[in-house]
């Protein structure tokens, strides 16, 4: 085969991937606004679009479909910014076991967030300041990472480690906040520490759009950087990259995208992990194509994650965080990826 | 183009691994740097390939000092090819070589054009290794992988190339053909190569100049026939060497004994 050949055939399997996910993507959410409480399904969901798009009367459920529609474009979003955040954490410290929620991005995130609750619940008013102080706190749990197992020695094993002690020491910290704060949010604790998506509005969808907008756009401009990094510092710098400062970058764009969706959402661990994968399985490791990819995995993922969620929530009183399904999912498949890279 | 390395000295730290190293590379040569394990080659060609920056002295390409360009810019010109790369995250040879047109592609352009994919395949050919292109980097033996890391340096299509040991992994073979390319490469396309190479036979029988070096200090430079002399080997490496001259290509060291 020639060169050219191939390079075009890589192409077109990228492309056929993003049409795939979209597709995926548009089922998902078609299910997802089939399935709640009330007995509307498919069928009602297609009228209301009818509706959107003028060839129909108004329904009398839109409201609710809408509610569905809000709801399940929070899963999305969210889902694209952890899948995109999860490269950024795999590139930069070139390990496949790497995650912002086992980073410790996410419980530091909501540390700060809940501490803010108590000490100047002003700022909270606010959703973009929530936001904001969410990403510094990601930041600071990242950077605390990074440092510890630099520590540690650097090895790939010496940053998860060094992940767990930060994330367990921040959860300890947010566990004894969010347990003080849950009357000032009137959200129940445990919500507040797993992640929902039932008290989604409108403006988390705008808000969460920004975002991700921002950090796709950056995460794009930094995918050609980041490919020279995967093969050392020194392969970077004599390309003509400063690896410290695409380090710099990405890990505040990883702690971004993290600490928003733990500010509008809370912690959901173990998509920033499994998406990556998903898509290099697809598509191969050029992050040119991965971070696309990755956003439109972790969408849909997200949202048949909350499909879950919802119909097990049927069964129960009041509502399951998304974050154990994500959990049930993603730790067995982190414990392969550990396997595999421990035994080489 | 002109290499000119100039009172260069590098710490790791306070440990001093390079001092005042002084030489020249001539446009179209071919140079060797000797040296036993742990002498600073690999810390000299960095510092060369502006990868370490040297706390004195510098190093100038035409007369230009590398540290005042850009670092894409920079990237144009020097090239450096490591030992060895870690491959994970499945990345495949094509992957690898691509990233050598980074530096002459537009930053916000996404991805390559025809002319690159041609400059790659050209590199892949010139090596043998086109058949590998699709290949995983953690499937394909070392010298395999040798080869790659050279397709990549030669795709980054610089004017100066600092190879680290080319030859290591290679067979018989392969060792002769990766040294033909390189001095091809200097002679035809007139392009300077400097390599840090353990092979003192290779580096005599290819290279135009050799340069030797011991704890960061130039012990001796010049032809082949005047830096390997038994007196030089045994100073530096600690080993009792007799030096035959082949009747018709370079020479032949018998290691007898260590010192
Ligand atoms: N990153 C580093 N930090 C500290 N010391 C280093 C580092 N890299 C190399 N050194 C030390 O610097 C000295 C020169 O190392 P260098 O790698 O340049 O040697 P070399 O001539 O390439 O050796 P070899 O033939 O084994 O490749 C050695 O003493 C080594 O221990
Ligand atoms: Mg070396």
């Amino acid at each position: 085969m020639k060169l050219s050949e191939l390079y075009q055939f890589r192409l077109r399997r990228f492309f056929a991937s993003i049409i795939l996910g979209v597709v995926l993507l548009v089922i998902a959410l078609m299910v997802s606004l089939s399935i709640g409480s009330t007995s509307y399904g498919l069928i009602d969901v297609l009228h209301a679009f009818a509706w959107k798009l003028g060839l129909e009367s108004k329904p009398d459920n839109v409201l609710i479909i809408e509610l569905r529609l809000t709801r399940s474009l929070v899963a999305l979003l969210t889902g694209a910014c952890l899948g995109i955040a999860g490269v950024l954490v795999q590139s930069i410290t070139r390990n496949p076991l790497a995650e912002p929620f086992l980073l410790g991005l996410s419980s530091t995130a909501l540390t700060t967030v809940a501490l803010t609750v108590l000490l100047a619940p002003s700022i909270l008013a606010i959703r973009y300041t929530t936001v904001l102080v969410a990403f510094m706190g990601a930041f600071i749990g990242f950077t605390l990472t990074l440092l510890l197992s630099e520590l540690a020695g650097g090895s790939p094993l010496a940053l998860i480690l060094a992940g767990i002690a930060v994330s367990s020491i921040f959860s300890g910290f947010s566990h004894v906040l969010a347990f003080l704060v849950q009357s000032e949010l009137r959200m129940p604790f445990l919500i507040l520490l797993l992640g929902t998506f039932s008290s989604s509005l409108k403006p988390d969808v705008t808000l969460l759009s920004i975002v991700l907008g921002i950090g796709f756009t950056i995460s794009m401009v930094l995918a050609k950087p980041l490919n020279a990094l995967l093969y050392g510092d020194d392969y970077a710098s004599q390309l003509g990259y400063n690896p410290r400062t695409i380090r710099r970058i990405s890990s505040l764009i990883a702690s971004f995208l993290t600490g928003a969706t733990v500010a509008i959402v809370g912690i959901i661990g173990f998509i920033g992990l499994v998406v990556p994968h998903l898509a290099r399985m697809l598509i191969g490791g050029d992050n040119r194509q991965v971070v696309p990819l990755s956003a439109i995995i972790g969408g849909s993922l997200l949202v048949l994650a909350d499909v879950a969620v919802r119909i097990i929530s049927a069964y129960g009183v009041g509502e399951l965080p998304v974050s154990a399904i994500t959990s049930i999912i993603g730790a067995p498949f982190f414990a392969y990826l550990l396997i595999r890279k421990m035994r080489g | 183009m002109k290499v000119k390395v100039l009172g260069v000295e590098f710490y790791y730290d306070s440990l001093k691994v390079l001092d005042n190293v002084e030489f020249e590379v001539n446009e179209g040569e071919l140079v060797s740097i000797i040296g036993p394990n742990g002498a600073g080659k690999t810390t000299l060609l960095k510092c060369i390939a502006r990868i370490l920056k040297p706390r004195k002295g510098a190093v100038y390409v035409d007369g230009v000092s590398l540290w005042s360009l850009k670092p894409r810019e920079a990237a144009r010109i020097v090239a450096y090819a490591e030992t060895s790369i870690v491959p994970e995250f499945q990345l495949t040879v094509l992957d690898y070589v691509l990233t050598a047109r980074y530096p002459h592609t537009n930053p916000v352009k996404l991805w390559e054009d025809y002319r690159d994919i041609e400059i790659v395949e050209q590199a892949l050919r010139e090596l043998g290794i086109a058949h590998l292109a699709n290949r995983k980097l953690g499937q394909i033996s070392s010298g395999e992988l040798q080869r790659v890391i050279l397709a990549r340096i030669i795709a980054q299509e610089p004017k100066v190339l600092l190879i680290d040991e080319p030859t290591a992994f290679l067979d018989l073979k392969y060792r002769l053909e990766v040294m033909e390319i390189l001095r091809k490469l200097s002679k035809e396309k007139n392009l300077t190569i400097i390599v840090a190479i353990h092979d003192l036979e290779l580096a005599a029988r290819y290279s135009d100049k050799l340069i030797l070096i011991h704890k960061g200090k130039i012990v001796a430079a010049g032809s082949p026939r005047t830096v390997l002399t038994p007196e030089n080997i045994e100073k530096t490496y600690g080993v009792k060497v007799d030096v035959i001259e082949h009747f018709k290509h370079g020479l032949i060291i018998v290691p007898l004994e260590p010192l």
